[in-house]
């Protein structure tokens, strides 16, 4: 019933996504075969690529906070059974922040990836894992966005084994065959429901809406196939083997947005497969109440015992997607508003960690943390972005990461959960324990033994931007640095607006 | 002024920005030495000072503002819950006073810092750990509160480990360990808070807490108080302090004891003597609550008030002795606390006013101490007591301020201390007369011993630095600043002006605080004009002095106050390390152990996965063979049978070789029979030829003799047909007796025989004989040729 202009701005708006999605997968081999003629014009590419991608996203923006949803089928296979896109404000939610901290990484990736190997292969597996990430949030059905996941998992894979180190290998190999493992489990679990419902879509509303054997299985099954991706216990064992032997733009990415494509299925599943009535009538809630619980003690408790930097900030990762699946499994508004702030909260803060990381590893080989003493003084920058965003993973106010443990702790109250409560608390302890040392042996750690050479008796915390990694590294990272300061204070906070948003009309049946 | 008629209802609410403001002013500043910092070295330290003092004056510049009511405001949607901001006259009064430390000691500083390392970095962190300490005062929510909270924990941390020793650095982490574990609990007490009474004001909510079951409100009062008790200092939670005091300068420490464990009172009172309050005085049963905790703090008060100072008796390390007096000091206060709580409805003003005024005069006389043991360290480079003595020769100005401070912390008559030591002791008092139960009256004993204690150790402390022989070492000639002794006279002037004038304080500042509070009027009207000077508080205060110069001269006479007791022996060894290191140990070997095993699960699963693959293979590899044999059997069979076949073929090929032969043979035969035959057949012709013309001869014979014969024929024609009957007569009878058979054939042929004999007819014989040899023959070549054909 679309007049005119409307019916014109419908029409952009629908496209959009298909343009997003199939932008970056068309743009991979161009870069590609610019990347033999010219390094800078790749580079460039693939900055160009991230960038526009990222400000398509971002004009969907007035339209998704109408409350609008879009759905068309571009094909279909079988009747019911087609390829599907949809917009609504979580696939919103997540695709701005996925091509924003994609973008950051491609910035980064410049100066970063600059003395490695093989970047004619990294720069377009790059810019195609995006386009593979946005396919899974604009899918419009489960099929669609299992072809999506798997074709990001599958190619993401390039990334994990750059180096190409035995341990990359290694890593890489274990990573596959979760991955495989998790793409047949969610194959199964696809296939369950289209027998149960006679439909995959999201736009059925419920499509399970009886507990039986098959639709536990199918449930146990997503389960396995987008815990595996979000680093769910006990499928996280290949996390912290292949965030950490990754490029770190690309571990950046794999911890900060690849997870969360997990996350994001799982929401889906509960919210769209089944309802809050079926999973909690059943008591399916219970099992991955319990598994989020281990994941988050167990990521938390093993973090502090490593002492490879990066190993370190994957096993958090896996601790801090432990609230998010406990976030969404709490089942009140309150709680689905901290789980997805939360999603955003810890892509910012992860992306960081690991960018500022990466730039240590970079500037000075170092990764063991009792390497780290004085670090701080060397890379002020760099540092202070991994102190904002450490902090906010302790749940230090103002900073994001407090408010999204605020409003998942009161959401687990409003369940009437206390318990969950108390773990976060405890989780949020650990987290102190483990990254308190970094910060503080980098800024204060072997000051005695520089003063004890005799020079400069008043060397203080001054700026020296001799040890600083490049601007094309620190800029990415300051940026999403204070953003968790920014979408932790600021009153604008697009993020929490977002979520709140997205809770909301989660809850309201999401259509 | 008629008191009771004002209700906290009745309180004027003023919108205003300047609260916001105020925690803003030394962030910025903070900021700004930090960005000056690099230029110049020397405008730093000043223009750190400048900021604390314009902090101060814009508190201090509050108060005709909160004269007339609250002062709030509120950031709707920063931090998307919003902050608020309040200031009351509580507020206001520990607001002045944490600037007012912060003020002196950092004007202190100036001098001090000039020979201290990180100089920078203490100035820029003093400013921020002082926002988060004027922050915790003036915020109107639990939220706001607990984010000044941690600001105030986290910048602090860098003072403490200001030394930057390995002991520094310990103690830091320890500190900051705690103060963030501590910190993590209030924020769980908030949480309850909040999902139990719907919001997180600092505001009366007793009546939003209605019905909710004791035991959640005691929850969340034990997470206020653990939060709360690390930062102040709370036995069994001091265990922080003695560490971080032992390693930290003095000024560092002024701060800490003076304002920023202040912080925590603060919160204690607002905790239990507002929020466990109803908003409405008439709702007396709601106070019963407050009553039944306030009871257990008193408690927890005087067991740190009183083990405080026993362990601060046993220090040697100045700043170690003097933690713990501050955590007994802390206990004064907790127990004034606990008895206003206790005293709900009844005398809670006293408690009150008694908790507040003693936690002013703690900053007063505890910051002086840490100056006055700032300045010795300056010099000395000491701490320890028994390597000090003698002072007073080098030092006597700092000896009269030292004996200022002593005779105000152990409740001199005329100085500051005594006056809220007599507000606590009588607020004790009240509540054994209006309970009269033994263990108040038990508690108000304890309360005497200790303060004797504290008179104890404050004269070891005195007698180890001041008095005894000088070490040889220290007798040279100090220059001390003038900047450092005037932080020094403000306290002391602050001490005597409080000592001898605590009415005018009390009933300009206190009482209309207290009056903000759900508090008895006529308990506030008891206090205006309350005669600390009779006959009573004095002869309190003369027991208590009697006590401690007894207790000192047993002590100092049998060396008591230097005994050490084992090292094992503490609250930190016995209770919390080994729970802190069976927890910490239990959860860094479970979870690694526990990804591990599953780990190894994963790898025992794939490695099964891969025996049994391997086992498939194996069958499969035993199956190929099979096949393999199977078909080299078959094959060989395959072979024999062809070897069988090509014998066969010979077979074949020979036989027919031989039936060739043979045939040929044949052939050979069949000719050498055809040339027989031919032979035989022209022979026979001749044969035939010579019958015939025999044949015709006898023909002409016969014919001649034929006619002859003719007769004869007649005549046996005759007879013939007379035999022919005969014979067929005997034939019949002999057919009867023969089967037709060969016989009987033979019989006719012998018949024919007999009859051709009879008929000779040669012509007809030739011609038959032939034709059938003819036939034979024919059929003999036949088949000759079908074997000729078929086997060629």
């Amino acid at each position: 019933m679309w007049e005119g202009d409307e019916l014109l701005g419908m029409y952009w708006q629908a496209i959009i996504p298909l343009w997003v999605v199939l932008f970056p997968i068309f743009m991979t081999p161009a870069i590609f075969i610019l990347s033999k003629r010219s390094e800078k014009l790749r580079d460039g590419l693939s900055v160009l690529t991230a960038v526009i991608t990222f400000f398509s996203v971002a004009s969907l923006y007035p339209f998704v906070m109408e409350g609008k949803t879009i759905e068309y089928t571009l094909f279909q296979i079988l009747p019911e059974l087609g390829v599907t896109v949809r917009i609504d404000i979580l696939s919103f939610c997540l695709a701005i922040l996925s091509s924003f901290v994609w973008m950051m990484a491609t910035i980064y990736s410049l100066d970063y990836m600059k003395p490695e190997h093989g970047k004619n292969r990294y720069y377009p597996v790059l810019i195609f894992t995006l386009g593979a990430t946005l396919g899974i949030f604009f899918a419009g059905d489960f099929f669609t966005l299992y072809v999506f996941f798997e074709l990001m998992s599958l190619v993401s894979y390039v990334l994990v084994i750059h180096e190409e180190t035995p341990t990359a290998l290694k890593a890489g190999y274990k990573y596959l065959i979760m991955t495989i493992i998790g793409g047949l489990a969610l194959f199964f679990a696809i296939i369950a429901t289209f027998e149960l419902a006679g439909s995959v879509s999201l736009s059925k509303g419920v499509l399970v809406s009886k507990p039986s054997t098959l639709a536990f299985f199918a449930f146990v099954c997503y389960l396995i196939g987008f815990g595996m991706k979000a680093g769910m216990f006990p499928l996280h064992v290949w996390l912290p083997e292949a965030h950490p032997v990754a490029p770190s733009p690309a571990s950046a990415l794999l911890s900060g947005i690849m997870l969360k494509t997990g996350a994001y299925g799982m929401l889906r599943v509960l919210f769209y497969v089944f309802n809050i009535e079926v999973v909690q009538s059943a008591r399916w809630d219970l099992l991955v109440a319990v598994l989020a619980v281990i994941t988050i003690l167990l990521g938390s408790a093993v973090a502090l015992t490593q002492f490879d930097l990066k190993r370190r900030l994957a096993y958090s990762s896996i601790g801090q997607m432990g609230y998010v699946l406990l976030g969404m499994i709490l089942f009140t508004e309150q709680g689905l508003v901290g789980d997805i702030f939360h999603i955003f909260s810890h892509a910012f803060m992860k992306s960081t960690l690991f960018l500022a990381a990466g730039a240590i590893i970079w500037k000075t080989g170092l990764r063991n943390i009792n390497d780290l003493a004085g670090i701080g003084r060397k890379m002020p920058f760099t540092m202070g972005a991994f102190t904002i965003a450490a902090l906010a993973m302790i749940g230090i106010p103002p900073l994001n990461g407090f408010l999204s443990k605020w409003t998942l702790s009161l959401g687990a109250l409003e369940a009437g959960l206390p318990i969950y409560v108390v773990i976060l608390l405890i989780s949020s302890l650990l987290n102190g324990l483990y990254y308190l040392p970094i910060i503080i042996a980098a800024f204060f750690g072997g000051e005695e033994q520089e003063h004890a050479h005799g020079e400069a008796q008043h060397v203080e915390a001054g700026i020296n931007l001799r040890g600083e990694a490049t601007a094309k590294m620190v800029i990415p990272m300051v940026i999403l640095g204070l953003g968790c300061f920014f979408l932790g204070l600021f009153p604008s906070n697009i993020a929490y607006e977002l979520s709140l948003k997205a809770a909301v009309f989660l809850f309201r049946g999401g259509m | 002024m008629n008191l009771a008629a004002v209700t906290a209802g009745e309180t004027a609410r003023i919108y205003h920005i300047w609260p916001v403001i105020l925690p803003l002013i030394p962030l910025a500043g903070g900021i700004l030495v930090f960005a000056l910092g690099r230029l110049s070295k020397r405008i730093y330290p000043l223009l750190s000072f400048l900021v604390t003092l314009v902090t101060l004056l814009s508190t201090a510049g509050l108060y005709p503002l909160v004269k007339q009511g609250d002062l709030y405001c509120q950031l709707p949607k920063f931090m998307a819950v919003g902050l608020s901001f309040r200031v009351d006259l509580l507020s206001f009064i520990f607001a002045l006073l944490v600037s007012l430390a912060w003020c002196v000691v950092t004007l202190f500083s100036l001098p001090y810092m000039r020979q201290e390392k990180y100089s920078l970095t203490y100035f820029v962190f003093l400013l921020f750990t002082l926002a988060g300490n004027l922050g915790v005062m003036v915020t109107g929510d639990w939220v706001t509160f607990f984010l000044f909270f941690e600001l105030m924990t986290v910048a602090s941390y860098v003072l403490v480990i200001q030394n930057r020793t390995d002991e520094a650095m310990h103690a830091g982490m320890y500190t900051l360990v705690l103060g963030i574990a501590g910190g993590l609990v209030l924020l769980g007490g908030v949480f309850l808070l909040h999902s139990l009474a719907g919001h997180v004001q600092i505001s009366p909510m007793m009546l939003a807490l209605q019905g909710v079951p004791a035991w959640s409100l005691a929850t969340i009062l034990i997470c206020f108080m653990v939060g709360f008790g690390i930062k102040a200092g709370m036995i069994p939670l001091h265990v922080w302090m003695p560490r971080a005091y032992g390693a930290s300068p003095a000024i560092v420490n002024a701060f800490s004891s003076g304002a920023m464990v202040k912080a925590g009172i603060y919160g204690i009172i607002r905790i239990v003597l507002l929020v466990f309050t109803p908003a409405d005085m008439a709702a007396k049963e709601a106070f019963h609550f407050a009553a039944s905790a306030g009871y257990v703090i008193i408690w927890l008060g005087l067991i740190t008030m009183v083990f405080g100072a026993l362990m601060a008796l046993l220090q040697n390390h100045a700043m170690r002795l003097l933690s713990y007096s501050s955590i007994s000091q802390m206990g004064y206060i907790i127990v004034a606390i606990g008895s206003a709580a206790y005293l709900f409805g009844l005398e809670e003003a006293m408690g009150f006013s008694g908790a507040v005024f003693h936690a002013i005069n703690h900053t007063l006389y505890k910051v002086s101490f840490f100056l006055i043991f700032a300045i010795i360290f300056y010099h000395t480079g000491e701490y320890r007591l028994d390597r000090l003595g003698g002072l007073w020769r080098k030092f006597p100005l700092l000896m009269v301020f030292f004996l200022l401070s002593f005779g105000a912390i152990s409740g001199l008559p005329l100085l500051n201390g005594y006056a809220s030591k007599t507000l606590i002791h009588d607020a004790l008092l009240e509540a054994h007369h209006y309970y009269h139960t033994f263990d108040i009256y038990l508690a108000e004993r304890l309360f005497v011993l200790g303060s004797a204690f504290t008179f104890c150790y404050y004269a070891k402390l005195f007698y180890c630095t001041f008095l005894g022989p000088l070490p040889e070492k220290y007798n040279v000639n100090y220059h001390t600043s003038f900047l450092m002794y005037l932080p020094l006279a403000l306290l002391a002037a602050g001490i005597i002006l409080l000592g001898i004038w605590p009415n005018i304080f009390i009933e300009n500042y206190l009482l209309p605080a207290a009056s903000q509070f759900q508090f008895y009027r006529g308990g506030i009207e008891h206090l205006t004009g309350f005669h600390f000077f009779s006959e009573a508080p004095l002869n309190a205060s003369a027991t208590i002095f009697l006590l401690a110069v007894l207790l000192a001269l047993i002590g100092f006479r049998f060396r008591f106050f230097w005994w050490k007791p084992p090292a094992n022996l503490s609250v930190e060894k016995i209770v919390l390390q080994p729970v802190v290191s069976f927890l910490y140990r239990m959860l860094t070997h479970l979870g690694p152990k526990t990804d591990n095993a599953i780990n190894s699960f994963y790898y025992k699963i794939a490695s099964d996965f891969l025996a049994l693959c391997r086992v498939v293979g194996q069958m499969d590899s035993s199956l190929d063979s099979f096949y393999e044999n199977s078909s080299r059997k078959a094959y060989q069979i395959v072979e024999k049978s062809r070897n069988l076949e090509d014998s066969l073929v010979d077979a074949y090929d020979r036989s027919s070789k031989g039936a060739y032969q043979l045939i040929e043979r044949g052939q050979l035969v069949d000719e050498s029979l055809n040339e027989a035959y031919d032979l035989s057949s022209m022979k026979a012709y001749r044969l035939m030829e010579k019958s015939r013309q025999l044949d015709e001869s006898l023909n002409s014979a016969y014919e001649s003799s034929g006619r002859a014969a003719k007769n004869i024929y007649d005549k046996t024609a005759k007879m013939d047909n007379a035999l022919n009957m005969a014979y067929e007569r005997s034939g019949k009878a002999a057919k009867e007796l023969i089967v037709p058979g060969k016989d009987s054939t033979q019989t006719s042929k012998r018949k024919s025989k007999v009859s051709s004999s009879f008929k000779i007819n040669p012509m007809e014989w030739n011609i038959k004989n032939l034709n059938f040899d003819t036939l034979l023959l024919a059929i003999m070549l036949g088949i000759v040729f079908f074997v000729l054909f078929f086997f060629r």
